[in-house]
């Protein structure tokens, strides 16, 4: 029997966002949420101090997810994503050859804590949005990202 | 274990693919080897029967022990499991335009071809 090797490409990173979302609805009626993050992780140098790098990441959410991103994120939010590394290469108006590498989000944390939440922790998710099919395009939002005044009951 | 209630310092990336690059090994300025080399990754249709396949290509770096046994072991070619995280470097072109380029910056790389 021949063996296809597995294909994996599994992204998990929390950051807060640099701008507002760039949200559109395309053509077709499908939501689009673009955004940027920055990733902070902090080392020890070689000094022996602290310091921080920063990487920036652009993150592509589509349908619910891009809606829900819409609604809640704005510059500063901090978010947590789980999603897929994507190659996008395009020409530019002169002519150049440009590539991007980001992130299509499958799933999206809202990590900021309201009020409420002060004294009553959210309950832990654990339940998958369901979002591995890597051709729909098409991943449900994370309920527990959903805040409760969504919830009509 | 202390608690914290910053946001958790989460970049991390597993992915598979094929090597279609493998750079010289090198020696940076923190005295430490590094190797850099490209993996190409396929998503292929949930179903058997579809054709529809996606490629990506990635740009990978390794440093240190790790970057030596890259260089010993991993050829163009190989199909190997990377794990790791993202980083992005910033850079400026001709017309003096900072750009941004994001990197994987392996933490283990593991090969999958099968041994005969």
């Amino acid at each position: 029997m021949d063996i296809r090797m597995p294909s994996i490409n599994k992204v998990i990173i929390t950051g807060n966002l640099v701008r507002d979302p760039d949200t559109r609805i395309l053509e077709n009626g499908t939501h689009m949420a673009k955004m940027s993050i920055a990733n902070n992780q902090r080392f020890r140098g070689r000094d022996g101090t602290w310091q921080e790098k920063t990487c920036f990441v652009t993150v592509v959410a589509w349908r619910k997810t891009a809606e829900l991103i819409s609604e809640y994120c704005r510059k500063g939010s901090p978010v947590l994503i789980e999603g897929e590394l994507t190659y996008n290469a395009w020409e530019d108006r002169d002519g150049n050859q440009r590539s991007r590498v980001e992130i299509n989000a499958r799933r999206v944390q809202f990590l900021e804590r309201r009020e409420q939440d002060s004294y009553q922790e959210r309950p832990s998710s654990g339940k998958s949005s369901g979002g591995d099919n890597h051709d729909s395009d098409e991943p449900e939002p994370d309920i527990s990202s959903i805040p409760d005044d969504d919830i009509p009951f | 274990m202390s608690r914290t209630h910053g946001l958790p310092e989460l970049n991390y990336i597993v992915f598979s693919g094929t090597v279609t690059q493998k750079d010289s090994l090198f020696w940076s300025k923190y005295n430490m080897h590094v190797i850099r080399f490209r993996v190409e990754n396929t998503v292929s249709s949930m179903e058997p029967s579809s054709d529809r396949k996606r490629v990506y290509e990635l740009a990978v770096e390794a440093w240190g022990g790790l970057a030596e046994d890259i260089d010993r072991t991993v050829a163009t070619g190989s199909s190997v499991l990377v794990e790791g995280s993202l980083v992005s470097r910033a850079y400026v072109d001709r017309k003096k335009e900072e750009h941004h380029k994001m990197i994987v910056k392996a933490s283990s790389v593991k090969i999958l071809d099968v041994r005969s």
